[in-house]
């Protein structure tokens, strides 16, 4: 009677384990997988946030958004273009960060190995539209570490 | 005790035997699928249509802030008033032709603004609404109409949203309305009496063969981009309209 019942135990268990196996493993791996794209879609998306409080951003010339379209007219708002997007962003993301505005120009010094850049379409007075693109994970990867003060 | 030895080893076997079961169905394919959808998949695919439909709503802001005064410019140009007639003289569009009175009021060039934008600038995404400030400028509020969708495998998304754009101007628009008025009262004073015109019409015209062509100055358009100035223009011909002829005439505002 014993050996019956161990047996059915035995069995039991090898038959459950088994399914379990069969089950579990792939659905883990696969979990994993996708909840690392959920984490760096949603990571990027929140950059389109911060982009858009970027051009509503008021500056002397009106709001940053004015002061992009000028430079999309004259080459000679570069400067303050520059100026003003830097002194936005070095206060909150010191070198940590690097954003970009159009093919020409690019600021922040950051250069990260695991870059969550997110770019928004931006017209271009009837051209080709330009992209401006966003990347704070630099200064989020420090920020993690406890070594955001790298950044400045 | 209420159970005896007997009866205890196929008790735990039963209790284990329900508690991998049930593990094993929590974690199966088809159940990891579902929670996907409820916690992790549905999520981001609704964080995405929300950042696609902010990135169409920045755009769209700044096409409105690009284009506003060239769309406005154009509008004065057109006389506030959509073509109405395939030969309108020198591009210019008919308050009046044949005795047929076209002059646009405040609600239809409310309804042609609105309208050309669509055409020039926003497309059939948004609802717009124009409000005029006298003597202080215009706002523009474009209302998204547009419908974000995504689905899967259990779940199906639409997302409508609720930002509007809003767009502000410093243009008068009641200088419009005001030339409107000193155009109808030289036509109504003089109507095809061209010394009258020299007269009475301290804007500019021109006239050839009972056609009077005219533009007004109508303020100035600020934006980021400087100022400009706004020109209403616009046609009446004092000529009969010759059905016979084919010519055709109605004010399609």
């Amino acid at each position: 009677m014993i050996f019956a019942d161990m047996f059915s135990i035995f069995f039991t268990v090898l038959l459950l384990v088994g399914f379990v196996i069969y089950f579990l493993a792939p659905g883990v791996s696969e979990t994993k997988q996708e909840e690392i794209i959920i984490k760096e879609s949603i990571y990027g998306n929140e950059n389109i946030f911060v982009l858009n409080a970027f051009l509503n951003t008021p500056v002397a010339e009106g709001k940053i958004s004015d002061l992009v379209n000028l430079w999309l007219l004259e080459d000679s708002y570069e400067a303050r273009l520059i100026e003003e997007s830097s002194g936005i962003f070095y206060n909150v993301y010191g070198k940590c960060y690097e954003l970009k505005i159009g093919d020409s120009l690019s600021f922040g010094d950051y250069t990260s190995s695991s870059h969550f850049a997110n770019c928004i379409e931006y017209p271009n007075f009837g051209k080709e539209p330009i992209k401006i693109c966003l990347d704070i994970s630099g200064y989020d990867e420090k920020f993690k570490e406890g070594k955001e003060a790298e950044c400045f | 005790m209420f159970l005896n030895k007997r009866g205890l080893l196929p008790t735990l076997v039963l209790m284990f035997t329900l508690i991998c079961f049930g593990a094993a169905l929590f974690y199966s394919g088809e159940a990891m699928d579902n929670q996907k959808g409820y916690i992790g998949a549905a999520q981001a695919d609704f964080s995405n249509i929300l950042v696609e439909s902010e990135n169409a709503i920045i755009y769209d802001k700044q096409v409105m802030e690009q284009s506003f005064s060239k769309v406005m410019i154009k509008f004065a140009e057109g006389g506030a008033i959509f073509p109405n007639s395939q030969n309108a003289f020198d591009n210019k569009r008919y308050w009046e032709k044949g005795g047929i009175k076209c002059y646009p009021s405040l609600d239809t060039m409310k309804r042609n603004l609105a309208d050309l934008l669509e055409i020039e600038i926003i497309g059939e995404d948004y609802n717009r609404e124009i409000i005029f400030k006298k003597g202080v400028g215009m706002v523009v509020i474009l209302e998204p109409i547009i419908s974000y969708n995504v689905s899967g495998s259990n779940y199906e998304i639409s997302y409508t949203p609720s930002t509007k754009i809003i767009h502000e101007s410093n243009y008068d628009f009641s200088l419009f309305l005001e030339n409107v008025d000193r155009v109808k009262d030289v036509v109504d004073e003089c109507e095809s009496d061209s010394l009258c015109w020299e007269e009475k019409a301290d804007f500019y015209w021109e006239e050839d063969n009972k056609v009077f062509k005219f533009e007004l100055i109508s303020g100035k358009i600020a934006d980021a981009f400087g100022e400009k100035e706004v020109i209403l223009g616009a046609t009446v011909d004092f000529n009969d309209i010759n059905l016979l002829a084919g010519d055709e005439f109605k004010c399609l505002d």
